[in-house]
Order: C-alpha cells, then structure tokens, then sequence
C-alpha cells in the first residue's frame, strides 16, 4: 500500500509538473531577400519560413496581404482555410494559413527529410530548425512601368487556442518587400540626340596626349617602368662616349 | 646611335604593354542575408491577464494582473536567441466586451515596473509609431506590467480582451 501511495505521489507530481509549465507563445519566421525584381506580366515568388521551436503551444499563423499596388496579383500559398481542433474537449474553429507545432532545433538534417518541413540553420546557437514554408506569388501586370520600386507589405497574425483569462494573446509581424521592374533583356542605347562631330585643333590632340602621359607616368608603376628606360638610356649614353683606341 | 633608338624605342612599347597588364578591374559583389525573428509571449503563472480573481468593483482605478510583482510582469516578451536581429517591441489591444458595452482599451495602461513609474502609457487598438522597448537584443526580453480602470456604473459581467504583441526590427 505504502509503494502504491508512493509511486501514486510521484505520478501526480510529474503530471502535475507538465501542466505546471509557463504558457510559452512562439512565432518564429525567417524571411529572405527582402528586394526582388520581376518583369512586367512575370511573376515573382518570396518564401517566408515559420517554425516554433520556443513555444509549448501550437501557433495557428493567419496571413494577408497588407499593402500592395491595387492592380497587382498576390496569392500566398497555403491558402487562408477554416481548421477545427479539439482544445480539451472543445470543438474550435480558426481561420489560419498553417499551423506550427511546438518543435526542437536539431543537430542534424535529417537523411529522409520530414514531410511538409524544410530544415533551415539557426543562426547563433547552431543546428537546423525545422520550418514551415510559405509562398508569396507576386505578379506584375504586363502594363506596369519598367524601372519603378513598388512596396508590397504581408501581414501575419499568430494565435493560439485554449488560453484562459480575461485577456488573449496575439502576436504580429509584417514582411516588406521592395519589388522592381525590370525589362526581360539588358540592352543599352542612348535617347538623346547624337552630338556634333567636333574636329578637334592640333594643339588639343597635343594637350590630351601630353596629360594622358603624365597620368600614366605619375602611376607607381609607370614611374618604375620610366625609371629603367632611363637608366638604360643613361648606361648606352656612356658607353657610346667612350673614347675610341687610338690604335682603332 | 640608331641601335640605342631602336632600344628605347622596343623598352617603351614594352612598358605600354606592361601598363595594360597592370590595368585594375573591378566587379560589383553583393549579398543578401536572411532575417530570422522569434518572438516568445513567456505569460507565468494563472494562463492569461487575469485583473482579479473575485471580480472587480466599477470606479476602481490601477487594477493590476494578479501574477504581476516587483520584478516580474504579466508577460515577458522575449527576443530568442535565434534571432540576428535586434527588434523593438510594442503593443495593442482591443476594447473588452462581454456582458454590456464594452471596457474601452483606453481603460488599460502598462509600464515597465510594478508601480507605474516607468513609462506609463495608454493602450492603444493600434500599434504605436514609436517602440515600448527598444533594440532588444537575441536572447533578451522587456516585462509589460498592465493595469485596468473600471469605468464607473459598468455593468457586472465577464469581459474579454486580445493584446497583440509584435517584435519589429530595430
């Protein structure tokens, strides 16, 4: 009987412990380049990994576009659905892009991968953090301007269900990008008219020769290569002075 | 003499030639390194911002969260160690509804110490221009203290409110 009570005791306890644990509400994203380029009628993609490796609850993470030019066509993959869960026993509806459940950094990737994840590096403390993707399609219409930066902001909200009290947490967090439209090839020409043919005078041939020499004569490796052709010149000088045998 | 010509003449073509192998060229380089944020709502204690346990009287004022003491707030906003950015933090709220009427949001401040004496200030339904903790660096975090005023002749009810918390790069 003692034994049982015992090793009731230290069942209640650790169980007890579990649920004793500070609520932790985590939202983690890693964003990459934060200027993209696109032509006019493409279309760009920005990805945006969310992952939850601090948290001790799931994170339901609900996205929408924030800011965008009007005539611009943003679609953010997973879409925006409708998920029930059960939250001990209770039925709960929530709009949510994805859901990130309470996960660890890990040492390794692993061999075979984890469906639905792509493992990014943690940055600081070392290893990889398992992450969800998201897609952000940005298309540009054909019509638009070559050559324009234009802002497009993706707000995210991140919730999480079954909290008590008389007040719920939320977090928030907007992803900018700056988009620019480019043409689809680089070519170069010039708009402005063409300029009159110059004859340039005899005297400003002979200046820009003089100054292009200069230049290249007060470059250290100009004054080394001068420095030799004059220490030859100096030594042929003198060799052509000596004076002749007078015996031929 | 023509065969010193002919020297200086060959070393200066020569010099020209190793001028232009000298020549510098530059190439631009450019690199864009991702920005990793994690932000972590760490609430101790009773779940949640819970203003009294037995209910509050109208006409009262600086009502704290029950778990909130001298050193630690009803939430700790924390910068995870993750992260390679430092971020300032703020926060919003929504008005409390329930029972009848709503709390207004305005009724709510927060601060950054027990006794209001830190930066009091007003929540707000939006975030604020300007950051409530600023340049908060990976792996550190800033406590908000919150305190709630009960309107005069509120009706007795339960209310509910979401504070929204968001970790904005610095």
């Amino acid at each position: 009987m003692k034994k049982f009570l015992f090793l009731l005791f230290i069942y209640l306890w650790l169980f007890g412990s579990v649920f004793a644990q500070d609520a932790k509400y985590n939202l983690g994203s890693a964003q990459g380049a934060e200027d993209l380029t696109v032509s006019p009628g493409d279309e760009v993609i920005a990805k945006i990994f969310f992952y939850n490796v601090f948290g001790n609850r799931i994170t339901h993470i609900a996205l929408e576009v924030g800011e965008a030019p009007s005539d611009w066509e943003i679609e953010i993959l997973p879409e925006l659905t409708t998920e029930t869960y059960d939250v001990a026993g209770v039925l709960t509806d929530v709009n949510e892009n994805l859901a990130v459940e309470p996960d660890e950094i890990v040492e390794e990737v692993p061999a075979e991968g984890r469906e639905g994840f792509t493992f990014i590096p943690a940055p600081n403390v070392g290893g990889f953090i398992p992450a969800k993707e998201v897609w952000v399609k940005i298309n540009v219409p054909a019509s638009e301007e070559i050559g324009k930066t234009f802002s497009v902001k993706i707000d995210a909200e991140a919730s999480w269900l079954g909290q008590l009290g008389t007040v719920a947490f939320k977090q928030g967090r907007t992803f900018e990008y700056n988009v620019t439209t480019v043409s689809e090839e680089f070519y170069e020409r010039k708009v402005t008219g063409a300029e009159p043919k110059k004859e340039k005078a005899i005297t400003e041939i002979i200046v820009e020769g003089v100054t292009a020499f200069i230049v290249l004569a007060t470059s250290p490796p100009g004054l080394a290569i001068i420095a030799i052709i004059v220490i030859i010149a100096v030594f042929l000088f003198f060799r052509i002075r000596k004076p002749k045998s007078p015996f031929g | 003499m023509e065969k010193i010509a002919l020297v200086v003449i060959a070393l200066v073509m020569m010099s020209g030639i190793a001028m232009s192998a000298s020549d510098e060229k530059t190439a631009g380089a450019s690199v864009e390194v991702n920005s990793y944020v994690s932000i972590t709502l760490i609430d101790a204690g009773t779940e949640g911002i819970n203003f009294d346990s037995v209910g509050l009287d109208p006409g009262t004022s600086d009502n704290p969260d029950i778990d909130q003491n001298s050193t630690d707030g009803a939430i700790k906003v924390r910068n995870d160690a993750v992260s390679n950015v430092n971020v300032g933090l703020y926060v919003e709220g929504t008005d409390f509804t329930g029972a009848s009427g709503p709390i207004t949001v305005d009724n709510v401040e927060y601060a950054k110490d027990s006794t209001k004496t830190t930066e009091a200030t007003t929540l707000t339904t939006s975030y604020p221009g300007s950051e409530y903790y600023t340049g908060v660096t990976p792996g550190n975090s800033g406590d908000f203290w919150f305190f709630l005023d009960v309107p005069d002749n509120q009706t007795a009810g339960s209310y509910n409110s979401t504070f929204s918390f968001k970790g904005d790069t610095a």
